[in-house]
């Protein structure tokens, strides 16, 4: 992937943000520099994708220092959720869309729970159930953003399609 | 070094993550990121403020558009309001004299008391922190309106929490649920029924009574008590369960928080 592409498509994501949060009720607003991060990650090589989650956790570094209370936080939760999906995706078929929901709905909520464990050490007094109760509307933003971004990318990047191979 | 030359794009991966490690054990050692802001603070929030704005402008036209019969609806009980209040506001006139004398009383005693409307600065709402249990926000208003750290937060249901970092034009505000700070409270009902409430994990508060048989019950609205750093009267929550600790000796009660931290909009800062 080339910073040229990547860079100015996060940072209008980065802008856009807070923009969506106001926009849509509940809750619903996806992460977008995040969902796009992860998605990408089932698509490209460690090497390949790495421009993005470098791109995307400078950001989200930015985001925490004007925004959140504890800052940093919400980048180890992106870098652990990326190494889940690249590790996770060498043993899937990215073409199969329920295995590739269910790894990425996995990476959603890593990332949640890591998030906890950090804002938890950052004397955060909320308990695992009480955060957990509080995501799936955030959580459904980020998996509906998320597969549309796979509908798209699965079409353009993949171009000899398994499913067609012996047609 | 070799190492490092042959995988430079995997070298800065890990140069950030560890940045962001240190960034945040700093972070969660100041209880907060105060400081680290200023310019690029103000940067953030203006752009934020902007976008926040627009999102919310049109989320409200659109949901003014599918909510018209509601609006209606709406509109009729303010108008009924309107009526009772006009009445009501014809009432209290007739006890305006008796509020100048004891105006002119309170000045004859030299009693100190808070004027009000100089000393709340109201504030927006641009942005709620990215984690979706927490109830930290930023506001836009900040140290140029005389903001300070700790200042209180109030709104028109209640005690919301306190400024916990502050920028010139920016201030973020962590709620009452948000850390684990005693507020000692009394009963709305019965000023002599005192007590301490701090928040608990699952974003409500409990506390105890100081008195062992307390006459506290559920469904009773306890307000500050004015010890401490809130002042007196604000409205904290609703007792929601009352039960007796036999071990500590204490009755311990359960409140709800009488603010709905999701859904405020605007804040006022006590300076």
């Amino acid at each position: 992937m080339k910073y040229r592409v990547i860079v100015p498509a996060f940072a209008a994501a980065f802008v856009l943000q807070p923009f969506l949060n106001s926009l849509l009720p509940w809750n619903l607003a996806p992460e977008l520099i995040v969902s796009a991060g992860l998605m990408l990650c089932f698509f490209y090589s460690p090497e390949d994708v790495l421009p993005a989650l470098i791109t995307g956790s400078v950001l989200e570094l930015f985001q925490d220092i004007g925004a959140d209370q504890y800052a940093g936080a919400s980048v180890i939760a992106f870098a652990a959720a990326a190494a889940f999906v690249l590790a996770v995706r060498r043993f899937i078929n990215v073409e199969n869309v329920l295995m590739t929901a269910g790894v990425y709905l996995g990476a959603i909520i890593i990332d949640y729970v890591v998030t906890w464990i950090l804002y938890r050490l950052a004397v955060s007094p909320y308990s695992f159930i009480y955060a957990m109760s509080q995501i799936p509307a955030s959580a459904a933003g980020n998996f509906i953003f998320g597969m549309i971004l796979y509908f798209i990318l699965v079409r353009r990047l993949i171009k000899h399609r398994r499913d067609r191979y012996f047609r | 070094m070799r190492w490092i030359r042959e995988h430079k794009v995997l070298a800065a991966a890990a140069v950030i993550l560890l940045a962001a490690v240190v960034v945040f054990s700093v972070s969660a050692a100041r209880g907060g990121m105060g400081g680290v802001t200023g310019v690029f603070g103000n940067l953030y929030s203006y752009v934020e403020k902007q976008m926040t704005e627009a999102g919310r402008a049109i989320s409200e036209n659109v949901s003014g558009i599918f909510s018209y019969r509601q609006l209606q609806k709406e509109n009729e009980e303010l108008k009924e309001e309107v009526d009772q209040l006009k009445e009501e506001l014809s009432r209290l006139a007739l006890n305006e004299e008796e509020l100048s004398d004891l105006r002119e009383l309170s000045e004859a005693l030299n009693y100190d008391f808070i004027e009000g409307t100089d000393d709340i600065v109201t504030a927006t709402i641009i942005s709620f922190d990215g984690v979706n249990w927490t109830n930290i926000f930023t506001v836009n208003r900040g140290s140029d309106s005389g903001i300070e750290e700790n200042d209180v937060v109030i709104c028109g249901d209640g005690l919301v929490g306190r400024v916990s970092q502050v920028g010139d034009k920016w201030a973020r505000v962590m709620s009452l649920t948000d850390e684990s700070v005693k507020i000692s409270f009394k009963s709305r009902k019965d000023t002599d029924m005192l007590g301490i409430v701090e928040g608990t994990s699952d974003g409500e508060l409990t506390g105890y009574m100081l008195e062992e048989k307390s006459g506290i019950k559920e469904g009773d609205v306890l307000v500050t008590s004015g010890v401490g750093m809130y002042p007196d009267g604000i409205e904290i929550g609703t007792v929601s369960k009352v039960w007796y600790d036999s071990d500590s000796q204490l009755t311990r009660i359960s409140v709800k928080p009488s603010v709905d931290f999701q859904s405020l909009d605007k804040v006022s800062v006590v300076l």
